[in-house]
């Protein structure tokens, strides 16, 4: 469950990223993020993930009130989410593999479970096969698929992903998009960003609209919670 | 329990062997690094040595303070008796003991250690005065035992008396001075080693922001994240510290021979000492102490920049 409640951003040079935000995600529900660039979608991910601190209201995740929590506690709680970024951030001097473990390397799990899950992970995204590929030898769908294992090789309750088909032709886009709804169904909450209103229109499932940082249409939410999941 | 220890050990292996690899990859900036720690440790380790065996010779010798008090082969009231002279120099309070060097035993002495036999064998007499060797009752006090050494000068029967540590005391002067040199210099190298190792963990974290920002992202803690450049720290600074060790021993070896010639000249037993195995573990040590808190420090400065605000 993610809750915002009234919440702003301002950014330091005075900026007003989001103003006075407030909507409810239902654990186990799916949920796109939209707006046109600028428009504060990667802000608000941030203030899920804690990269950013909100400068007024408060944002929820399960039980845990975001602002409270400093040091190690921010570490444990990234841990309870994946995120899939738009340029997948992998780490080139590693394997495909190494980087799928790095977020069981970094929580301490054994080696030969991290060694399972691993590729349990890369044979949800179809990759096992390149597990011991560097990124840059992958094309740019394969490298997001990777972004995608190493988000759910840690079991997360959440998965947010900003702009995952941004550089992926319709088919790619595609595949990427049925791999969110897989993990959706075993529970996970999900929220994408996208302006990719072509998949908004395939999925019957919760919008969130950003204009100038505020919000402008939270459209079906309910329909999704009443829906089933949660 | 056991588990958790285990997955601990194997990661802190892991980092080691990670970090390792690293400075494997890019030998002449690590060597040159180790090399810059190795030279700083060296320089004040070299100079400790020397004053060390030079203070470890002057110990020696200050045990036992003498005063040699030469004295007239005759005074106005007749010839002098040497042992009842020092029969009376003995009822004095603050003599402790006092010994008798004939001017025939002298002479012998001085032949033998001073190779000039020949020379001595032409004189057409000893030229040497009898000599009372007197011990001091106030032991080390420099002041009480130049006093007694005027006070015995002023004896009818006493030519002169000389208090024999006094140039002693001006080495040990000297060689305080080059002490506190020694801890001035080591600090100042200490500072040295600090801001070289702070510069090379800021080279690593640029080198490795990518890496960094990423393990953040996904839920690494912040000493995860901190743990392979304290060991960059660590590694530099035990490998400068042997290599250091190294180098003082070569320095050392190369003075050995010529410093046991001089001190041959001028009859004495100075040897200069090699670093010991307890010294130079202390110092790799606290080296390697001083490493790990310098990296701690700058990447902690860097660390500030990922808190969410």
């Amino acid at each position: 469950m993610i809750r915002f409640s009234q919440v702003s951003k301002r950014y330091p040079n005075g900026h007003d990223a989001l103003s006075d935000i407030s909507f409810l995600l239902p654990k186990g529900s799916f949920t796109f993020l939209t707006g046109h660039s600028g428009a504060g979608k990667s802000t608000l991910l941030k203030l899920i993930t804690l990269t950013e601190l909100a400068s007024r209201g408060q944002v929820l995740v399960g039980e845990k009130n975001l602002s409270k929590l400093s040091g190690n506690k921010i570490a444990a709680h990234r841990r309870t989410i994946g995120s899939v970024f738009q340029d997948h951030k992998l780490l080139e001097d590693r394997t495909v593999e190494d980087n799928v473990a790095l977020p069981l390397v970094v929580s301490g799990v054994e080696h030969k479970e991290t060694h399972r899950r691993v590729r349990a992970a890369l044979d949800k995204v179809g990759l096992l096969n390149k597990a011991k590929r560097y990124p840059i030898t992958l094309s740019g769908g394969e490298q997001q698929r990777v972004g995608i294992a190493r988000a759910v090789v840690g079991r997360p309750q959440i998965l947010l992903a900003d702009e995952p088909t941004g550089n992926l032709d319709p088919t790619l886009a595609d595949e990427i998009m049925q791999l969110f709804l897989n993990f959706n169904q075993i529970d996970i909450t999900v929220l994408i960003a996208t302006h990719d209103y072509r998949q908004l229109n395939r999925f019957n499932c919760g919008v969130i609209s950003l204009s100038n940082g505020r919000l402008v249409n939270q459209s079906d939410i309910t329909h999704v919670a009443e829906g089933g999941h949660v | 329990m056991f588990e958790a220890l285990k997955v601990w050990l194997v990661r802190h292996l892991q980092v080691l062997f990670e970090t390792l690899g690293r400075l494997w990859q890019t030998p002449v900036a690590s060597l040159m690094t180790t090399l810059v720690i190795a030279i700083a440790i060296a320089l004040p380790l070299v100079l400790y040595q020397i004053v060390l065996s030079v203070d470890r010779l002057s110990a020696g010798w200050q045990g036992a303070p003498q005063i040699s008090v030469f004295l007239k082969i005759e005074t106005s009231e007749g010839a002098v008796d040497p042992l009842e002279a020092g029969q009376t120099l003995l009822q004095n309070p603050k003599v402790e003991d006092v010994q008798y060097i004939s001017p025939e035993e002298g002479l012998s002495t001085f032949s033998e250690m001073s190779g000039f036999q020949s020379a001595i064998e032409a004189l057409p007499e000893n030229p040497l005065p009898p000599l009372l060797v007197v011990f001091p009752a106030t032991g080390n006090d420099n002041t009480a035992s130049s006093e007694l050494a005027d006070q015995l000068s002023e004896l009818p029967f006493v030519d002169t008396a000389v208090y024999d540590q006094q140039w002693l005391h001006r080495l040990t002067a000297m060689v305080n001075v080059v002490k506190r040199a020694v801890i001035v210099l080591a600090l100042l190298m200490g500072a040295g080693i600090l801001l070289v190792i702070s510069n090379t963990v800021r080279l690593g974290i640029t080198n490795r922001a990518g890496e960094i920002e990423i393990i953040d992202q996904v839920g690494g803690t912040k000493s995860f994240i901190r743990r392979p450049f304290l060991y960059i720290g660590a590694i530099q600074c035990l490998f400068g510290a042997l290599l250091a060790w190294l180098i003082t021993s070569l320095t050392l070896f190369l003075l050995v021979k010529p410093v046991a010639k001089l001190a041959e000249l001028y009859q004495s037993s100075f040897v200069i000492g090699y670093v010991g195995f307890a010294v130079a573990g202390a110092v790799a040590l606290s080296v390697t102490v001083l490493g790990i808190l310098a990296a701690r420090v700058t990447v902690d400065r860097y660390l500030v920049r990922l808190r969410p605000s």
